[in-house]
């Protein structure tokens, strides 16, 4: 095997050993994104639906290993797409499975809400420093890009293929030069929106008992948002900046540094949520189940809520029954859509 | 001026949501653990954080403010009133001395059709008294 499948397959094996575990991640009162008693998890049911889990998960993640090989050695060039699509999709058709398994030992949820009548708006955490900062990197990048504009080389390599080889150049104009820029802008905004919105548009605790579990959980994933906001800037800024660091095609700042140390601030700031995710007594989201569909999509148009506590994996997921969410969607799409037709 | 105080809902009750959140929040009122000037969430914060509709907390507020206990400014959100209780009739003093006797009444034979024994009842009661004379 050559170098690309390697990181591919390590990729793969990594993204398996994330699955392995992410069903574990949740609020003690859910089981595969079923309402269960608080020590459920604990009964040799649980047990046998995350066994039958864990086994679904891993046999289609061997075979999206084996469609990757094949791909990599060059048999069909779509199979090197198909193998990272089999082991996603194949995780949420095994979680579905799994909560199907699960229901017949469901309970009903409770009804009692609870609702704190404190009225101060929470806020970001870091405050605004937290939120400037990002752009001031952004910014400042731009601005010595600009001042040094005569020493940027007339044609430079903006993408690189897995194993660090340039496949796309651009030229010394301001969608080449400032695009990485931009897109880091694009990026960074989104993660504020969304910041903002749980903040604004997500329930602070739904049951007096868990409020204070919800609160720090919520806290971590802003947390997370903000510290991911300033790690990203500086990312697209060194890239923006490779152009005048690097020597010929290569990348100044090797590839494995940056997506390592991507990596590591991301995995300090979701340990704690996991962490958080793991304590006992942290009840139920104060969700109905039956507006889940397949255990991860959520539909209540009755749930003011526009975003709320995933039920597979950490962070939040959109209400797909608030209208407003098919504006956040559409935010979305336009981010992504912007530097693609850039 | 920010506090504590929580408002419990209970959804598979009886009782109207809208309902259950005008008890919660006059019995807060009346027994000071929200103050004048405090300010209260907005009716969307409360919405989302209770996960029932817009309109039934806003039903709710104006019901307390059309009792003189709030005030909705739009955009400033929800302040608390100092507010005097009305001045009645005596006339008007006996009527409503009765609806409290038939409800007071009422919801003791509730309690103790639900088991619980004539001495928790009174022991209560009591303890209640305490918190209205204060």
């Amino acid at each position: 095997m050559n170098a690309d499948a390697w990181i591919l397959l390590v990729c793969l094996v990594s993204i398996a050993v994330l699955l392995n575990w992410l069903p574990l991640w949740r609020r003690s009162s859910l089981w595969f994104g079923v309402t269960v008693a608080p020590d459920f998890r604990n009964t040799p049911e649980a047990r046998r639906v995350l066994r039958q889990y864990r086994i679904e998960m891993w046999a289609l993640s061997l075979i999206a290993g084996l469609l990757l090989r094949a791909g990599v050695r060059g048999e069909a060039a779509w199979m090197l797409a198909a193998g990272p699509f089999l082991q996603t999709l194949g995780a949420a058709v095994a979680f579905a499975r799994g909560r199907n398994r699960t229901r017949p030992y469901a309970r009903r949820p409770d009804g009692a809400r609870a609702a704190s009548l404190a009225s101060a708006s929470e806020g970001l955490p870091g405050g605004p420093a937290g939120v400037v900062a990002p752009y001031a990197i952004l910014a400042a990048a731009a601005i010595f890009l600009q001042a040094n504009w005569l020493r940027l080389p007339n044609r430079f390599p903006i993408h690189w293929g897995i194993g660090g080889t340039p496949d796309r150049w651009a030229e010394r104009n301001w969608r080449g030069v400032d695009g990485p820029l931009l897109a880091g802008l694009m990026v960074i905004a989104l993660l504020h929106v969304l910041g903002y919105m749980i903040v604004a548009a997500s329930p602070r605790g739904r049951s007096a008992e868990t409020a204070d579990w919800t609160a720090r959980f919520r806290r971590a994933n802003l947390r997370l948002i903000v510290g991911m906001g300033c790690t990203l800037a500086v990312l697209f800024a060194v890239l923006a900046l490779n152009p005048y660091l690097a020597r010929g095609d290569a990348l100044a700042v090797p590839a494995w540094l940056m997506v390592g140390a991507v990596l590591a601030v991301t995995a300090g700031f979701v340990w704690p949520i996991v962490r958080i995710s793991q304590e006992p007594g942290s009840g139920s989201d104060g969700t109905p189940d039956e507006c889940w569909k397949l255990g991860q999509i959520y539909y209540n148009p009755n749930d003011p809520a526009l975003l709320v506590e995933k039920r597979f994996g950490v962070g939040y997921t959109i209400n797909f029954g608030n209208r407003a969410s098919w504006l956040l969607i559409g935010l979305v799409v336009l981010i992504v859509l912007v530097p693609l037709l850039l | 001026m920010t506090h504590a105080a929580q408002i419990r809902i209970d959804l598979d009750s009886a009782a109207p949501v809208n309902r259950q959140i005008v008890d919660q929040l006059r019995t807060l009122l009346v027994e000071g653990a929200v103050a004048p000037d405090d300010t209260l969430p907005s009716v969307r914060r409360l919405a989302i954080d209770l996960g029932v509709h817009f309109n039934t907390v806003a039903d709710a507020y104006r019901t307390l403010a059309d009792e003189g206990w709030l005030e909705i400014a739009h955009g400033r959100g929800v302040r608390v009133r100092k507010r005097q209780a009305p001045r009645r009739d005596r006339e008007a003093q006996e009527e409503t001395l009765l609806i409290f006797r038939r409800r007071l009444r009422q919801l003791a034979a509730e309690m103790r059709a639900q088991g619980l024994s004539p001495e928790i009842v009174v022991r209560e009661l009591a303890s209640l008294m305490e918190v209205v004379k204060s």
